[in-house]
């Protein structure tokens, strides 16, 4: 794996275009599967996994998709690289760092697909895409399952459906996931009110990196809840009904603001800019809550050169492992932070706010 | 699964917990309604049958599974799984089936059957199933004249074609 090389270009699902785009960042859906009469990961014995990674390391190499499959070791690889996967949503932080012994990962050239060998289930199957595309997305990972399927025996049963390591995966194991940038729901503090639908219809709301993270920069990920007893079909239909109600409530929030609040607006993404141009020092979370308020005004036209293109370029970039991929060296702490604004304020020199 | 009395599929199961010890008893449609076990309305379930049913001195428990119970198959002890979170094994679902059906209808709303996808090889064997199923609660419906599931039921079937064909 040339993390280097990688950086240089954004995954799919960062392209920051696709329906809905003011709004939806991404769509993601994974399928969870096990084989058939082997024990799952985390009571798997060493020897057990690594006989699990090369069988499965063989049917992902024959598969025949649009984008051909590299499959990487990550156990065999530097906590930076991994890091690196991470930030990219090619691999979980529990594949990353939680899980020991023999594990994986697939992906293609542009980033559409990801399938982790040896999670919590053998296999997590995964689809990305920008904007909100879940039909593609289950077209895609449909398609990868079937063909997976074809070559290996899944654990299943006609009434638990696809067995998986946690009850809550049981089932269709399918997790649709829909990233949402909602700035102005969150400026005018009606977030909980847009969220409080959700948990009646079995949705639920993360951060920006899954579960227990802190919603940054007002990211959401909205995903299904139950994989038992609904159809990944309606599954799907739910959590479209309810994003693009979300999606409506937020750009009403947009048009609101932008007529009865129109100069604090301007004020506040000019500051996030000018904050972005000139730091010395500047945190993870702070480029995060700015960034936020310049993707704002980039959808709501008031800054002028900037495509969502680069945005999503700079969010991505100014993480811990990317940013240490751009500079070439390991970095910690305060020398990472000058680091950061140091990137921020060359790429954004151009950069103004016009009014 | 088969009916406790008869054999015919069960669609009805009674799970009895004492003393950590889960006891349970499947019946089919027929035999349900003949031990008065199924209301006519949802308001007036009968409990005396059930607990009749439950605690008389009918030949249960037929299948008893401890909390300190262990899978065969992979040596996962049940209590590990309540620790962890995790399964140890596909089986596991088989052994433990008692004690997690319960943990299944809260985390999955109330729901412990799957719908959706199918492997391939499951697939064909299943629909011919499920439309039998399908059929003949459709006769029953028909039987008692109720239309209104009837139709349901005939829609259902109809998708079941669809999907058969693809």
């Amino acid at each position: 794996m040339n993390a280097s090389r990688m950086s240089s270009h954004l995954g799919e699902w960062l392209r920051g275009s696709g329906p809905e785009s003011d709004v939806v960042v991404s769509t993601r859906i994974r399928l969870a599967r096990n084989l058939a009469g082997e024990p799952f990961t985390t009571r798997a014995t060493p020897h057990q996994k690594a006989e699990i990674e090369s069988r499965l390391r063989e049917v992902v190499d024959l598969l025949e998709l649009e984008h051909p499959l590299k499959y990487v070791s990550v156990a065999a690889m530097p906590a930076i690289d991994r890091q690196f996967l991470v930030e990219r949503q090619l691999i979980s932080r529990e594949l990353a760092g939680v899980l020991e012994g023999p594990r994986g990962v697939a992906f293609d050239e542009p980033e559409t697909v990801s399938i982790m060998v040896n999670e919590e289930d053998h296999l997590r199957l995964q689809s990305m895409r920008s904007g909100l595309e879940l039909e593609a997305a289950w077209a895609t990972i449909d398609r990868v399952d079937d063909a997976i399927e074809s070559r290996v025996e899944y654990a299943f049963t006609d009434e638990f459906g696809y067995l998986t390591a946690c009850p809550t995966n049981v089932g269709t194991g399918m997790r649709a996931s829909v990233m949402l940038h909602l700035p102005a729901l969150g400026l005018a503090k009606q977030i909980d009110k847009a969220f409080k639908a959700l948990q009646k219809i079995n949705l639920v709301v993360r951060g920006l990196y899954g579960e227990g993270s802190r919603a940054l920069g007002d990211f959401f990920q909205i995903s299904n809840q139950i994989t038992l007893g609904k159809s990944e079909v309606a599954s799907l239909n739910d959590i479209r009904t309810v994003i693009l109600e979300i999606i409506k409530y937020e750009r009403m929030a947009r048009s609101t603001l932008m007529r009865e609040a129109r100069q604090n607006i301007l004020d506040k993404v000019a500051r996030a800019l000018g904050t972005l141009q000139s730091a010395t020092m500047m945190t993870s979370e702070e480029t995060m809550e700015l960034l936020s308020a310049v993707r704002l005004g980039v959808h709501l036209k008031i800054v002028g050169d900037l495509s969502p293109l680069t945005v999503n370029e700079l969010f991505i970039h100014t993480q811990p492992a990317h940013l240490q991929k751009l500079m070439g060296e390991p970095l910690d702490g305060e020398a990472r932070n000058a680091a950061r604004a140091t990137y921020l304020r060359n790429r954004l020199r151009t950069a103004g706010s016009s009014s | 699964m088969k009916c406790h009395y008869c054999q015919n599929a069960a669609s009805v199961h009674l799970t009895k917990v004492v003393n950590k010890t889960i006891s349970e008893m499947h019946l089919c449609e027929a035999c349900a309604r003949e031990k008065n076990l199924i209301p006519n309305s949802p308001n007036d379930l009968n409990v005396p049958a059930v607990l009749q049913l439950a605690f008389g001195q009918s030949p249960i428990p037929i299948r008893p599974v401890q909390m300190e119970s262990t899978c065969p198959v992979c040596g996962t002890p049940y209590a590990h799984f309540r620790a962890q979170g995790r399964l140890g094994c596909p089986h596991d679902y088989d052994v433990f089936r008692p004690l997690l059906e319960p943990i299944l209808e809260r985390v999955q709303n109330g729901s412990i059957r799957h719908v959706g996808k199918l492997p391939g090889r499951h697939r064909r064997r299943l629909t011919i199933a499920r439309r039998a199923e399908l059929e003949s609660k459709l006769k029953l419906a028909i039987e008692v004249e109720d239309y209104e599931n009837a139709a349901k039921l005939r829609n259902a079937i109809r998708e079941l074609g669809v999907e058969h064909e693809r």
